[in-house]
């Protein structure tokens, strides 16, 4: 949420008329330093042109036909360090989790509006994470929490704590993360905290659901 | 009672078949039973014809499950269907759950209970020729999957069974004979039938050629060894017995076995080229449809995402391409996954469905998450609370379509004891208590259908305090007279005017 700093993005997406709707809707402190519309013209680009936040369609073509996932994985083997940000048009836990599994800091439709996807870059570039109502929702179907289960250490990969759960829920109900702060009387640097290390958890963690989902799906 | 075919009952003494008879012909069971026992004296006949009847005549077709399917529907189809069945019945017009009254609600969730509960008792009897209907219906559905009990033998009956029966007459035939003291060729005779049953046996698979009798072979390796077997049996038992043994007539024998073994394996043979050609085609359409789903994917949505993201929000045009992506997304998914099994995500799909109705009508735009499974369903089956559920969410839903727009959070959480359902808009809120009485839409279709249901509904102001967060739960497995009034209780002190 630092709308003074200047933020270098790149847009990766098959389709020429998304790319420059969504360039003429980001906010003025938001720079578009490249576009591509394929896998391998988008690592190319963004190795060269090294933004911080790259807007990344899940489903591209070329490459190996991997789509975002594919990028994420080619940039970091070479070298690249920018954060990435899914973009989709389809809400399919599916398509999602592939990317965040890969390494992208968060994912929004790409129905949203100009401003929405802005403020998910801004804070992707601050290394927050973006959750969006049907992936937190996912989150909480693929960690158990509707079923009652809880971590007891902070660091257990397996479990979402309390806290992140409630987390979780407000923001599957559509909460923003300031309404979710003030409902649960805490600090939006709290909820983001909490936010970061339930997808680091996505990330990292083999729990048997996860994976046996993932693996039912072919994403891993 | 006459009937149109002749068919086993499920209760029966030996095997059904004077019953059957009885009940086909019209003719008392004592006077059938004692006409087979009077022929059986006589040479046996009488045993040989029960034998034939007995193989040849299928069992009574059960009726049962398929209605208990019917029963099962989802509660909406349901309804409708229930309307549609007795509107010739008496006093139903007025208490039966029309879909016009629901949004308006002036039903509580008892009396839908009760209704639908007395509208299936109203069905058992079986009597409205609109039960007579279904029935029919589903008579027709159990023929085409059943196996040999019903749909196969109707398709085969008419080739096999008269060669079984000719078959069993001729032996009858002969068995009279040589009580008469004829002089009978056994030698020829048992050869000659058991090649001939062969022959039945391998061209029964016929029948299951001709399309539309598409009778899944029960046993297709045991018909067709069944059937070289008799039929080279039957062949080598001609040669053994003939008196001169020579070149030529083992020769011939060798020859007719193998011609034997063609005939016998034409029909499989038919058939596996026909599932190969039919596999083929099926494949072709599958990645044809896939082309046409990935072409949609990759142009249509992103164009209606862009329109979407161009249009001035909640305009016409916005919630056009909306219902749009909608639908063309369905039906994409629903293409990839193949899962139609809609019973466990009943509450779910339910609820998608009528936000997608209600966006059409209203500027709003609904966010529908689903947490859990709830179990593997049952306690949707279980009783009238998450149905109850389902109609206070609608309810809920339609009040922040019309009474905030907007966009609008619906949340479903269902665990394996309770389901969770909360509707959140920011718009201008409302407060319970300035809703003059006349009007039912709260009172009535969302607390009142909830507490009926053993449920409870609450009314807080939305996230900051803007806007309308409604909270409904059950809870399958709770009892529910006993912790009624605690949580009415509840519900009066949480239930706080929200203001904008």
């Amino acid at each position: 949420m630092t709308p003074d700093r200047i933020h270098r993005v790149v847009i990766i997406d098959d389709h020429s008329i998304f790319r420059s709707g969504l360039r003429s809707e980001l906010a003025p402190d938001l720079s578009v330093v490249g576009e591509a519309a394929d896998v391998d013209a988008g690592v190319t680009e963004i190795l060269e042109s090294n933004p911080e936040v790259v807007l990344l369609d899940v489903h591209l073509p070329g490459g190996s036909g991997g789509g975002g996932t594919e990028v994420i994985e080619r940039v970091h083997a070479g070298g690249g360090q920018p954060r990435f940000l899914a973009l989709s048009v389809s809400d399919a836990a599916d398509d999602v989790v592939s990317v965040i599994r890969a390494g992208a800091r968060g994912y929004i439709t790409k129905s949203s509006s100009g401003a929405e996807v802005s403020d998910a870059v801004r804070r992707v570039a601050d290394g927050d994470a973006v959750f969006s109502p049907k992936l937190a929702g996912f989150v909480l179907d693929v960690f158990g929490a509707a079923g009652g289960e809880t971590a007891h250490a902070d660091d257990e990969l397996d479990r979402l704590s309390a806290r992140e759960q409630e987390v979780m829920r407000l923001i599957a109900r559509g909460y923003s993360y300031r309404e979710t702060a003030s409902e649960l009387y805490i600090s939006i640097k709290t909820v983001e905290t909490h936010v970061s290390a339930v997808l680091r958890k996505l990330q990292l963690s083999s729990r048997h659901e996860l994976t046996a989902w993932a693996l039912e799906r072919k994403l891993l | 009672m006459l009937t149109e075919r002749m068919s086993r009952p499920r209760e029966r003494v030996i095997a059904g078949v004077c019953a059957g008879f009885a009940d086909h012909t019209g003719v008392p069971v004592a006077a059938v039973r004692a006409g087979i026992a009077a022929l059986t004296l006589v040479g046996g006949s009488g045993a040989l014809l029960y034998a034939w009847l007995w193989a040849t005549t299928p069992t009574e077709i059960a009726r049962e499950p398929r209605r208990r399917d019917l029963a099962l529907a989802r509660p909406g189809q349901r309804a409708q269907r229930q309307a549609v069945q007795h509107t010739d019945a008496t006093a139903s017009a007025a208490q039966t759950p029309h879909a016009a009254h629901a949004p308006v609600g002036t039903e509580t969730a008892a009396s839908t209970g009760t209704n639908r509960r007395r509208a299936r008792l109203r069905e058992s009897p079986a009597g409205s020729a609109a039960a007579a209907d279904t029935e029919t219906t589903a008579t027709t559905a159990s023929t085409h999957d059943s196996g040999i009990a019903s749909g196969g033998w109707t398709a085969s009956v008419g080739f096999s069974a008269i060669l079984v029966g000719a078959a069993l007459v001729v032996i009858g035939a002969f068995l009279v004979a040589e009580r008469l003291g004829l002089d009978v060729p056994v030698a020829v005779i048992v050869p000659l039938v058991v090649i001939g049953a062969g022959v039945a046996l391998a061209w029964q698979q016929v029948s299951e050629l001709i399309p539309g009798a598409t009778r899944p072979a029960a046993r297709p390796y045991a018909n067709v060894v069944g059937a070289i077997g008799l039929v080279i049996t039957g062949i080598l038992l001609i040669f053994a017995n003939s008196s001169h043994p020579n070149i030529w007539t083992m020769f011939a024998a060798a020859f007719a076995a193998l011609l034997a073994v063609l005939i016998a394996l034409a029909p499989w043979l038919i058939r596996l080229s026909r599932d190969l050609t039919d596999e083929r085609a099926a494949r072709a359409r599958e990645s044809e449809r896939e082309t046409i789903a990935a072409h949609l994917h990759d142009s249509v949505l992103q164009t209606l995402a862009v329109i979407q993201q161009k249009s001035p929000a909640h305009s016409d045009v916005s919630r056009i391409a909306r219902a749009q992506e909608r639908e063309l997304r369905e039906w994409l998914f629903a293409e990839t996954l193949g899962d139609p099994t809609a019973t466990v995500h009943d509450i779910v799909t339910e609820l998608k469905t009528h936000a997608a109705k209600l966006e059409a009508d209203y500027p709003v735009t609904f966010e529908v998450v689903s947490v859990g499974t709830g179990g593997s369903g049952e306690h949707e089956s279980s009783g009238h609370l998450v149905p109850a559920l389902t109609l206070a969410a609608r309810e809920a839903m339609t009040n922040a379509a019309k009474h905030a727009g907007g966009a609008v959070s619906v949340f479903i959480e269902r665990g394996p004891e309770r389901c969770r359902v909360d509707v959140i808009d920011r718009g201008p809120g409302f407060a319970l208590e300035t809703i003059p009485d006349d009007r039912h839409g709260v009172r009535d279709s969302i607390i009142g259908r909830l507490r009926t249901a053993g449920g409870d509904a609450v009314f807080t102001a939305g996230p900051g305090g803007v806007g309308t967060s409604v909270t409904l739960q059950s809870r399958a497995a709770a009892p529910e007279a006993s912790a009624e009034p605690a949580r009415t209780a509840q519900q009066q002190t949480s239930t706080e005017s929200s203001t904008s």
